[in-house]
């Protein structure tokens, strides 16, 4: 398996987790999100991935979003967890911490 | 950067008219929001930049960062078609849906391509029962020596030395069901196809 492909396949299945849970407590806009993925993560994600993504999640009934007025002068469109997203959210919290502790202690065993 | 030159705003006014019109098989509504929130974007990189940045050259690295309009548009517009097809069980809006999706990745064309066959296939079975009424003599199942040599259509110059005909009219009714079975489950795997692509997909939800 080459490494570049299993990385690729890794961030694309936790890109929307990774959104989602940045909306857990907080409403936030397109920029927003873009900004602090690319800041202190490795899921690399680019605008052109980020909006579509956005207008599927909605789609989809995870994510609800609303127009807000900024104080820049542009109105932003602000995207928070719906009723099913907030279940959702907690679900794959709950099941990645299962996870990782699963795979750090499978790698303890293989030491 | 507020204030922008007459150039500028040109540069943005044709990239989101481009946009405008790659969106321009959804919605009014949904188009319109979509282009506010990519302009709104743009005008926030723009606000961000810095002084000594140029405003053209900021514009020009806002939107290359963006991408072409046709590239990431297209997949609002595949997004849509594919989930609204199904839906509402519009087969015109499943077939668009998935021409596009076939045109721009790869999976998507292998999927796409399937699709069309399996169709075709099953069109062809309720084809071939109502044309056995018209061509009596040409359709059926068709056997040399206990071998099956054809089903369907024995057209032209086919050498029928020896064959023979087993199925009668019989043909009708299993050619209809076969087809008819054929087309729900290749629209049952269309469906789990699509939900597939759209990860955790429930249901289409207008807000």
């Amino acid at each position: 398996m080459e490494l570049s492909k299993w990385i690729a396949q890794t961030r694309k299945g936790t890109l929307e987790m990774g959104i989602l849970v940045l909306l857990r407590n907080k409403r936030r806009y397109g920029l927003e999100i873009l900004e602090i993925l690319e800041k202190n993560s490795g899921l690399m994600v680019t605008e052109g991935t980020l909006y579509p993504l956005m207008n599927r999640l909605k789609r989809e009934g995870l994510v609800i979003s609303e127009w807000v007025e900024s104080e820049s002068g542009h109105p932003r469109k602000y995207y928070s967890l719906s009723k099913e997203g907030k279940k959702l959210v907690e679900q794959m919290i709950e099941y990645w911490s299962t996870f990782s502790n699963t795979l750090s202690r499978l790698i303890e065993e293989g030491r | 950067m507020t204030e922008s030159s007459p150039e500028t705003k040109k540069l943005l006014d044709d990239y989101l008219q481009k946009l405008k019109d790659v969106l321009r098989p959804l919605p009014e509504k949904e188009r319109d929001e979509i282009v506010l929130e990519i302009k709104g974007h743009i005008q926030e990189k723009l606000s961000q930049s810095s002084q000594a940045e140029g405003d053209k050259e900021a514009l020009m690295n806002a939107l290359i960062k963006l991408g072409k309009p046709e590239e990431y548009g297209s997949e609002f517009v595949t997004d849509y078609l594919l989930s609204r097809g199904i839906e509402r069980r519009h087969a015109g809006m499943i077939f668009k849906g998935l021409i596009r999706w076939g045109c721009n990745t790869l999976v998507g064309f292998f999927y796409s391509l399937f699709f069309f066959v399996s169709y075709s296939i099953s069109l062809s079975f309720v084809f071939i029962g109502i044309m056995k009424p018209i061509f009596q003599e040409q359709v059926g199942f068709f056997l040399r020596d206990g071998i099956p040599q054809n089903f369907g259509f024995i057209m032209g110059a086919i050498d029928r030395q020896g064959m023979h005909e087993v199925l009668g009219y019989w043909i009708i009714p299993i050619t209809l069901i076969i087809g008819i079975v054929w087309f729900f489950a290749t629209t049952w795997l269309l469906k789990k196809v699509i939900r597939n692509r759209f990860g955790f997909w429930r249901k289409y939800q207008e807000r």
